[in-house]
């Protein structure tokens, strides 16, 4: 009787905010590992200002996990 | 006598001839400041804060090398047509369909997605770098994210340098490909798209010579 309740309570709408978050998920471990592959070759070949790509590796890593939590809160 | 003299003279000021030509101040005269040094350079000689994880140090960087900047033209207009498709995505029925919320949570993961996706091309670009030293030649490919490849060839071991130049675009904006055969464990380099392909395989050709004329005054480090 439960299972059929849980059943019926699965809709379209669900269904799209499960997917979304799991591959806004994914999409934040990738934006983990650029981040992380930025820092160890900015460690690996130092060059001047290169400080800026390792911003822009953060800002990804950041701007994934504020959409990540964005579909979590408002969906 | 004197005429000895003369000659031993004569032979002493060509041998210190050639080695200041074969210098790497002699290189450094010759070939001077080619390119910006900044952060987006592609074709940079004698670079001020270019150093690497393995560099000796005596070792000094007299080329630092990327691909041609015109190689990203494909990737930016691709991301410029990316950034403009949430525009007609609510011509899509599915995203139609959706709530407001909805909607904007997948405007903002495509926006996101692109971002990523521009990074990561740009990245490509950025850090696959060719560095050419007193000492050796450095090339570090950065296929993907997933993947990075640094390779290493003492000048010694170099033993042939083609440059080629093809195509409309190659020749219309001076850039070609660089293939170093080696003795080494790569037996190959390949520096793909750079600028001044042939002041490049001229540049190696020098440092060839330098290191030849290191090791016969028995230099060699």
């Amino acid at each position: 009787m439960d299972v059929m309740r849980i059943f019926d309570a699965i809709t379209f709408l669900s269904i799209v905010k499960v997917m979304l978050v799991m591959l806004l998920g994914v999409y934040a471990v990738f934006a983990m590992l650029m981040m992380r592959q930025i820092a160890a070759m900015t460690k690996a070949i130092t060059m001047r200002d290169d400080y800026i790509i390792r911003i822009l590796g953060i800002l990804n890593f950041g701007f994934a996990i504020v959409v990540l939590l964005m579909a979590i809160f408002i969906l | 006598m004197a005429e000895i003299y003369k000659a031993q003279e004569k032979v002493k000021e060509v041998v210190a001839k050639m080695k200041q030509n074969l210098s790497v101040e002699a290189i450094k005269n010759t070939i001077g400041k080619i390119g910006r040094d900044n952060l987006f350079t592609s074709f940079v000689s004698f670079p001020n804060k270019v150093c690497f994880e393995t560099q000796n140090d005596e070792e000094q960087v007299i080329l630092f090398l990327r691909q041609h900047p015109i190689v990203n033209l494909t990737w930016i207009l691709m991301s410029i047509f990316m950034l403009t498709l949430p525009s007609v995505f609510i011509f899509f029925p599915p995203y139609a369909s959706l709530p407001a919320n909805y909607q904007f949570v997948v405007t903002m993961g495509w926006y996101m997605f692109v971002f990523g996706y521009t990074l990561a091309k740009f990245m490509g670009w950025f850090f696959n770098i060719y560095i050419l030293t007193d000492e050796r030649v450095v090339d570090v490919d950065f296929t993907n994210i997933f993947f990075r490849k640094v390779s290493t060839a003492k000048t010694e071991e170099i033993q042939d340098v083609n440059v080629q130049s093809s195509g409309a675009l190659e020749t219309f904006f001076g850039y070609g490909s660089i293939f170093i055969q080696t003795a080494a464990e790569v037996s190959q380099f390949e520096f793909l798209s750079v600028p001044n392909p042939d002041k490049v395989g001229k540049i190696i050709n020098q440092l060839i010579d330098l290191e030849e004329q290191e090791k016969i005054e028995g230099r060699v480090k």
